[in-house]
């Protein structure tokens, strides 16, 4: 349900967006391009509403080996980042601190009662708020919709009447329409109305209407049927409903309502001469000259209010054919906003850092594994070695004379991935957006294609290698003054390492994987110095 | 009175039927009645949308249900339909106001003299009655 909501907060902002850009085209627009250009770009919102093409446009343009599930957008990590509670700061080694950051107390998974952590808590119901914001929307327009056309459907009489259906059927096959529709009179609606989707009626008021007047009514209401706009007004309902907390939906469903019927009116007067449109103009004055359904919002109707047919009269008499140049015109708005919908989802996927949300979980649980070994096998003599290759079966033991202190660490350090220094979660404490639940990442996740080399950040030996179900393939080595560095989720190790190796800066130690709790190839570096895991940040300064 | 909506011909005749049957009618019997009396035959749909119309304009109502069909009555009688009848028109027209309503049937030289003197008559009659 969270990455559902997330999709749905990404679709809604690309379609504020739209909305706005083609608000402000208007009064461009209006002045050159067709309502029927109009209607179908408000069909395109409406589809940018309801199929999230930023996660299929995110996916195609991101050139960062994902680690979440299917490339959906991470939006709970930038809101985490942008409220969390203790964390250093996501930097890549480019930027590095010059002072670590030792803070043992980091350590700790706290729970501070500070307002960013209520914020959280709410947060954390955002999603269940917008689904039952869903169900209540649903609820009130669909039990509206359904008492009135219940009632509708009661009291209305099936037509004899051969003229009138004669007429129909006429205006039919004139149009080369298939489908069947049934029509039926009623005298509590004021104006022709067409409802159903799937056994489609057409309804008129019981009022005397001329052969002229019913074949001028007739030809409308059948381009709704043609065109299939019950569906459309269906389909903006479920995306007014997804995005009930959107105001910009709501405007959308107002105009597609508008545009569906002058964009209608458009396609009836399309063949007709200036009298004909004259007296089509007339007949929706007189048909409209009754009060106006409330619940006209479901069907296509000819009723609106006086400003309304006011500017479908006008409009209507004032169609032209499209020039060569309009045409080119319409498209080229039309694809471009087409562009933008899309880039703007895409772009919005991409953003935002990608996670090991499961992995945060998982690294909680390994805090005991990590004992350094006081083997003393790191704490001897410092020979340098020359060869950089796979320190085989180099059992001697490398120390290093100097005392360990922050100094020494700083500016040391290789970043043990080359090539991929983007940090995906940091080290410290924070909300897991899914797990609500405060988690604990001890080091840092670097993402990388599988199989990429895993390097020994320092001079060191080989305390451990092994593999257990949280962290899968691991090692860690002994480094001077009490410092262990530790490297887990390996896909594999280098061959013929073992422990007591003695291994120099930059020596290939393993392979990256997905190895134990991990969604996705990455990386996990720890840094322990005495027995306590620091932010591995603190020591990959600007060189590295 | 809002709600009030005027019946159509046909209703008016359905009804009229309704209000001289006594009793709780059915469809059914109401098209007996009508091809009988009227010499006209309904379809039993037809009929049964005219009842439901009847029961949404509130003038009628479904006091029970014999078997599958529904058993009607009227909510109102014949005078107190015509008095909201009229009352409605008087707002519609007249803005509810008598007095325009009186106005322009003397001013159009519809009131004869003697309407008028009935009309003075029931006013006081009306009058000390209070």
């Amino acid at each position: 349900m969270n990455t559902m909501f997330i999709a749905v907060l990404l679709m809604s902002a690309t379609g504020i967006l739209l909305v706005l850009c083609l608000a402000l085209l208007r009064p461009l627009t209006t002045k050159t391009l067709t309502a029927t250009w109009h209607y179908r770009m408000y069909i395109l919102v409406v589809l940018f509403l309801l199929v999230p093409v930023g996660i299929v446009g995110g996916n195609l343009f991101s050139n960062i080996p994902t680690t979440t599930n299917q490339g959906l957008p991470n939006v709970p990590v930038i809101l985490n980042d942008m409220i969390t509670v203790q964390q250093t700061d996501i930097l890549p080694p480019q930027t590095g601190q010059a002072l670590p950051q030792i803070d043992s107390t980091a350590l700790m998974p706290t729970v501070p009662v500070t307002t960013a952590f209520i914020l959280k808590t709410v947060l954390s119901f955002l999603p269940l708020i917008w689904l039952v914001g869903v169900f209540v929307f649903i609820i009130l327009y669909g039990i509206q919709f359904v008492r009135f056309r219940r009632k509708l459907m009661r009291t209305s009489l099936q037509i004899d009447d051969t003229r009138t259906l004669l007429a129909l059927k006429n205006s039919m096959t004139e149009m080369g329409i298939k489908g069947k529709l049934q029509v039926l009179s009623n005298d509590i609606i004021k104006t022709p109305m067409l409802v159903g989707l799937f056994k489609t009626f057409l309804i008129l008021p019981e009022v005397e209407m001329s052969e002229r007047e019913l074949k001028v009514i007739f030809k409308h209401e059948l381009i709704h049927f043609k065109r299939c706009d019950l569906w459309v007004k269906s389909l903006t309902f479920v995306a007014n409903a997804i995005h009930w907390f959107n105001p910009a939906a709501y405007r959308l469903t107002k105009n597609i309502d508008t545009f569906c019927e002058l964009s209608c009116d458009e396609q009836v007067v399309s063949d007709m001469n200036m009298e004909e449109r004259q007296f089509y103009g007339e007949t929706i004055l007189n048909v409209l000259c009754r009060v106006v359904n409330q619940h006209s919002g479901m069907y296509a109707t000819l009723a609106e209010s006086k400003k309304g047919i006011e500017r479908r009269l006008t409009h209507m008499m004032n169609v032209k054919n499209t020039s060569k140049k309009i045409v080119i015109i319409s498209f080229v708005i039309a694809a471009i906003l087409c562009l933008i919908g899309f880039a703007m989802a895409s772009f919005m996927n991409t953003i935002g850092e990608d996670t090991d949300l499961n992995d945060n979980l998982g690294e909680y649980s390994i805090n005991g594994i990590n004992e350094p070994n006081q083997d003393d096998t790191i704490r001897d003599s410092d020979v340098m070695q020359e060869s950089t290759t796979n320190p085989q079966d180099e059992k001697s033991s490398v120390s290093k004379s100097n005392t360990p202190n922050d100094s020494n660490i700083v500016g040391k350090y290789l970043w043990p991935v080359t090539g991929y220094d983007r940090v995906s979660a940091a080290y410290g404490t924070r909300m897991h957006p899914i797990k609500k639940e405060m988690v604990f990442n001890n080091g840092i996740d670097i993402p990388a294609p599988e199989g990429t080399s895993v390097l020994a950040t320092d001079k060191g030996t080989v305390d451990k290698i092994g593999d257990n179900e949280t962290d899968g393939n691991y090692v860690i080595l002994n480094h001077d003054g009490g410092i262990q560095t530790f490297y887990s989720k390996l896909f594999g190790f280098a061959e013929g390492l073992a422990v007591g190796d003695t291994v120099q800066q930059g020596d290939v130690i393993g392979y990256v994987g997905a190895t134990g709790y991990a969604t996705g190839p990455h990386l996990h570096f720890g840094l322990i110095i005495d027995d306590e895991y620091i932010d591995p940040m603190s020591v990959f300064t600007q060189d590295n | 009175m809002n709600n009030f909506q005027k019946l159509s011909e046909t209703e008016m005749e359905v009804m009229e039927i309704i209000w001289a049957t006594d009793h709780p009618i059915t469809s059914s019997e109401l098209l007996e009645i009508f091809a009988r009396d009227k010499g006209r035959k309904w379809k039993g749909q037809t009929m049964a949308t005219f009842l439901a119309r009847l029961v949404e304009k509130g003038v009628l109502i479904i006091t029970g249900q014999q078997g599958r069909t529904n058993i009607y009555e009227p909510c109102m009688s014949l005078e107190q339909y015509r008095s909201q009848e009229a009352k409605n028109l008087l707002e519609t027209l007249y803005k509810g106001s008598v007095k325009n309503f009186l106005v322009t049937l003397y001013d159009g030289n519809d009131l004869t003299v003697e309407e008028i003197a009935e009309l003075k008559q029931w006013f006081s009659q009306k009058e000390a009655k209070k």
